[in-house]
């Protein structure tokens, strides 16, 4: 039994027929690449695994429970967490007090704030500053400290590296290499180079299917297995 | 300036600024719960009426039962204290009920409809409220819509009696509004920045969704904040026995409410340092419409209008209002 | 539907119980008397014109009660001494001997100005602000109002209660007969000489009397009626023109309007406009017949705007026949609950049994006087909440949508009209 198991999951937006019956996989201490061009479903069907949107049909457990029908934030206690594109930091919020919202109640506050500092220390050079003020690459961090403090066992992880600088790309990819260390990923990330080093299987999807999926050993980034998909 | 302190006397101006800020008080009593509902829910909430109104009332009933006419010294504002806190906490289980029952239904759906939706549970509760006063009063006669003065004579002997403070004349309830009003903004205050669930509104009212997902339970954190509101509006009814500018009748919380829209509104619509601003500016016009009013103009409106006048043209010269960031609500 | 509006007040007087203190049986709880009937149709023209900005391009004007009291004001200060000299700006261009037609139009011009002004401001925030904005003038136009006539409120007095009606240009010409004394349909200019036509034809002739009188209240009620209708035509005509494709597609979704290179903004105003002279056209209907208003029931958000919004979700938000069955369940519900039941209660129990049976330390009268009479809000607000949640379409909406498409469209008018002929027949 996976850590995650999604079966045949439809999801629409309105009338839109976004997934078209996906079903992926993610073991424990797996990181999980899921690729695919720009509106074929990547980012919803993270939605739908928190059930922010949820699917019509289809199922979803995580530790072998079903999360179809629960709200997002019971998924969320369960251990799933996400680091969303754009970061989504709350920018009036000190990086702090972006932490703190993100501790479940009940966990140990301290222990918390020294993982998140430990991992990212120039989070606790900014500690009382609004997160909003925050560089591109240091809200990024500040994303991940947010997933690494909420007690989870897998991350959902869109598009780490979007907007951001080429050294700063490789210091996230670096911080997202330690992270995956302790639990498992499921990784959108445009940079293929980036997802293929970091993931060990990669799930291709296309007009809301998944047209493909195999080890990361496998491939690299020009073949022409992955091309064929990926190039617009 | 120097015109009006010839035509007034400092002595009426410092009496008018003091008033102001009771007025400043009262409004914000009045809209804090709105602009918190508003900033985390994005909900207009119109029912704030009916439980001003219902606090009125219910602060009545408890004036009644633990206070007496014109309770003189200290001894007077302890059963107060007892009163608001009756308000309070019967408001809050109202406000959290209703949340609960009926506004939790609609959200994801456009803003417009969480506003008819309160709108119609203000007209609902305003007119149970109306049902009750009279079945209490044993009603042929239609009570609660005639003014009923008597619960004004009770509680603390110096409310509606002018206290001298270093020379000035300044109604008692005028000092209790200065000091509630303040209790309020350090308490909400306090409570937004240093409590977890102060922290979860301020999250919550800027991306719900990731709120949500960082396993925040926005709709318990919703259900609170409503009640919290409400309870507010509850206490803020209770002030209005005492003010001499309204009427204790059923309509009382709909003649309350629009001040509190336009405070929330010029201050910002979901920021609650604006709406402490905001409520300072309109406490100080509305003292001034009056003193212009009794004095210079005899037209009996002037308070209100200048207040009217604040909001259109702030919403003209800012439209976000004094703190406002960005627009809010969608259409 | 029309047809129906017309002859409902001689349906009215067949159906009408005879006399006072007689019974009161269900019919008499079912329909509306005439003079309700009146108030039944300004109202729905004020929802309608209501609707027509709220519904269909997805702006709520709250306040949209300052356009009914500005026809108010302009009708009233035409007429009352106190105001014509009190050099108040636009209404002293005004005298008590201005045809009414004439101080309608200003109404409507005026109101148009208004909305100009506010949609000016409001219009590039977003629709929360609008409503707020609204709402704030109503409200200010209002304290204005209550400074210059007080809270009690103003009344025209005098013997000369009737009204120059007059067409722009041609001066006082008393073309239709509105709140006069009795009269005397063959004495009317044009309409007489018609009727005289038609009673020279052969066949038909015959059957028409000799002399048609009407009592002010049926005479002022068919004027109403044809206003009424002619502005209901002329808003869905409106509403069908490319402009109320436009207003949709901005209700719909503004941004892809936009997007797309209409200028929203300008949209946007010139159908507030439209909607304001419209709800001014309402008041000013509604003060020529009354003779007299207040503030709060002029200008008032809750008192004026609140019912209309009602009925304009009961019956159906969006859809132009909607807030006109909304405003007469609504309005039928309030009269009967002011008047009517307690009588048809006791009626149907016994006038003993309300007294006699004791309910919680006080007897059945007491209940309803205190549970029913006059609380008629309290019960079209519930269904208003039940409404909101659960029939977001209103009566036409959901009606339409289930009928599907566009031919449901006019199905549902259909049966929107049988509903109402139903009323009709069942009276018969």
């Amino acid at each position: 039994m996976s850590l995650l198991e999604v079966r045949d999951v439809h999801t629409y937006y309105g009338e839109s027929h976004i997934l078209e019956g996906v079903s992926l996989d993610v073991d424990t201490d797996e990181v999980v690449a899921l690729l695919g061009r720009n509106g074929v479903g990547k980012t919803t069907t993270m939605r739908t695994i928190l059930q922010l949107t949820p699917p019509r049909k289809g199922r979803v457990r995580f530790r072998g429970e079903e999360m179809v029908g629960k709200r997002t934030s019971d998924v969320a206690k369960r251990g799933v967490g996400w680091i969303p594109e754009d970061r989504r930091m709350f920018g009036n919020l000190t990086v702090e007090e972006n932490i703190r919202a993100a501790v479940p109640s009940g966990s140990d506050m301290g222990a918390a704030f020294e993982t998140a500092f430990e991992t990212f220390p120039i989070l606790e050079e900014r500690r009382q500053q609004d997160a909003g003020t925050l560089s591109g690459g240091q809200q990024q961090m500040l994303a991940i400290a947010r997933g690494l403090v909420g007690d989870n066992e897998m991350l959902l992880v869109d598009e780490p590296s979007e907007g951001l600088a080429p050294q700063i790309v490789a210091d996230v990819g670096e911080a997202l290499a330690r992270v995956s260390n302790e639990v498992a990923v499921l990784l959108v990330e445009q940079n293929l180079r980036l997802a293929l080093n970091l993931a060990d299987r990669f799930y291709v999807l296309d007009h809301g299917q998944v047209v493909d999926e195999g080890d990361t050993a496998a491939v690299d980034p020009g073949s022409e297995r992955l091309t064929r998909h990926l190039s617009a | 300036m120097t015109g009006l302190l010839l035509q007034f006397g400092p002595t009426a101006l410092l009496e008018t600024l003091i008033q102001g800020l009771g007025q400043a008080g009262l409004y914000v009593i009045l809209a804090s719960g709105l602009t918190l509902i508003f900033g985390l829910m994005g909900v207009l909430n119109f029912a704030h009426g009916a439980f001003i109104t219902i606090g009125t009332y219910l602060g009545a009933m408890g004036l009644f039962l633990l206070s007496s006419p014109n309770a003189a010294g200290v001894g007077g504002f302890l059963p107060l204290l007892g009163v608001f806190v009756l308000v309070f906490v019967g408001l809050m289980a109202l406000g959290s009920l209703v949340e609960f029952g009926l506004v939790r239904r609609l959200y994801g759906r456009p803003p417009i409809d969480q506003i008819l939706l309160t709108f119609g549970v203000a007209t609902v509760l305003q007119q149970l409220a109306e049902i009750f006063v009279n079945l209490f009063t044993g009603g042929t006669s239609n009570q609660a819509q005639t003014p009923w003065p008597e619960p004004a004579t009770y509680g603390p002997a110096v409310f509606g009696e002018n206290v001298t403070v270093a020379g000035l004349a300044i109604d008692g309830v005028v000092l209790m509004e200065i000091l509630v009003g303040a209790v309020v903004v350090a308490g909400v205050y306090l409570f937004l920045t240093r409590t977890r669930y102060g922290l979860y509104i301020r999250a919550g009212s800027e991306d719900d969704e990731m709120a949500e997902a960082l396993g925040i339970d926005i709709r318990r954190v919703f259900t609170v904040v409503f009640g919290i509101g409400s309870g507010l509006a509850g206490v803020a009814g209770t002030f209005l026995i005492w003010q001499s500018t309204y009427d204790v009748t059923v309509a009382i919380g709909a003649q309350a409410l629009l001040p509190a829209f336009i405070v929330v509104v010029v201050g910002g619509l979901g920021t609650f340092t604006g709406t402490v601003v905001a409520a300072a500016v309109a406490g100080f016009f509305f003292e001034f419409g009056v003193l212009l009013s009794t004095n210079v103009f005899d037209f009996v409106s002037l308070p209100q209008m200048l207040l009217f006048i604040l909001l259109v043209v702030t919403l003209i010269v800012r439209p976000t209002g004094i703190l406002g960031e960005e627009e809010v609500g969608g259409h | 539907m029309v047809l129906l509006l017309f002859i409902y007040p001689g349906v009215y007087s067949i159906v009408q119980p005879s006399g006072g203190g007689g019974t009161v049986g269900v019919l008499r709880l079912l329909l509306p008397q005439e003079s309700l009937m009146f108030e039944v149709l300004i109202l729905a023209l004020f929802a309608v014109s209501f609707d027509f900005i709220s519904g269909y391009t997805g702006y709520l004007s709250f306040g949209h009660s300052l356009f009914f009291g500005t026809g108010v004001m302009m009708v009233l200060g035409a007429r009352a001494d106190a105001f014509a000299g009190a050099g108040i700006p636009v209404l002293s261009a005004f005298g008590p001997q201005t045809p009414l037609l004439q101080v309608m139009l200003g109404a409507m011009v005026l109101a148009m100005l208004l909305a100009v002004l506010i949609g000016g401001v409001s219009f590039r925030l977003t629709g929360v602000y609008f409503a707020m904005i609204t709402l704030g003038v109503a409200e200010l136009a209002r304290f204005i109002v209550v400074g210059y006539i007080g809270e009690t409120g103003l009344q025209v007095t005098g013997s000369d209660l009737d009204w120059v009606i007059g067409l722009p240009g041609i001066g006082g010409v008393n073309l239709i007969p509105f709140r006069g004394s009795q009269v005397v349909l063959t004495d009317v200019p044009i309409l007489g000489s018609l009727i005289g036509l038609i009673s020279s034809l052969p066949v038909v002739g015959p059957y028409v009397p000799a002399e048609i009188q009407l009592i002010p209240l049926t005479s002022s009620y068919l004027v109403v009626g044809l206003v009424v209708v002619l502005s209901y035509f002329v808003m869905q005509r409106i509403l069908n023109s490319p402009f109320g494709r436009v207003m949709l597609a901005i209700r719909e979704n503004e941004e892809r309007a936009s997007a797309i290179g209409i200028n929203t903004y300008y949209y946007k105003n010139a159908a507030f406009a439209i909607s304001a002279a419209f709800g001014a056209l309402a008041g000013a209907l509604q003060a020529a017949w009354a003779h007299q208003a207040n503030a709060a029931g002029a200008f008032g958000v809750l008192e004026r705007a609140g019912p209309a919004l009602i009925a304009t979700i009961i019956g159906g938000i969006g859809t132009l026949a909607g807030p006109f069955y909304g405003t007469l369940f609504d309005e039928n519900l309030v009269e009967v609950f002011d008047r009517d039941i307690k009588p048809f209660l006791g009626d149907l129990l016994g006038a003993e049994t309300l007294q006699s049976t004791a309910v919680l330390g006080t007897n059945l009268n007491g209940v309803i006087d205190i549970w029913l009479t006059g609380q008629a809000q309290m019960y079209t607000g519930t269904v208003f909440i039940v409404f909101i949640l659960f029939v977001p379409g209103g009566l036409l909406g959901t009606l339409r949508l289930y009928a599907g498409g566009k031919l449901s469209h006019r199905f549902g008018d259909f049966l929107a009209g049988l509903v109402g002929r139903g009323r009709g027949v069942l009276g018969r």
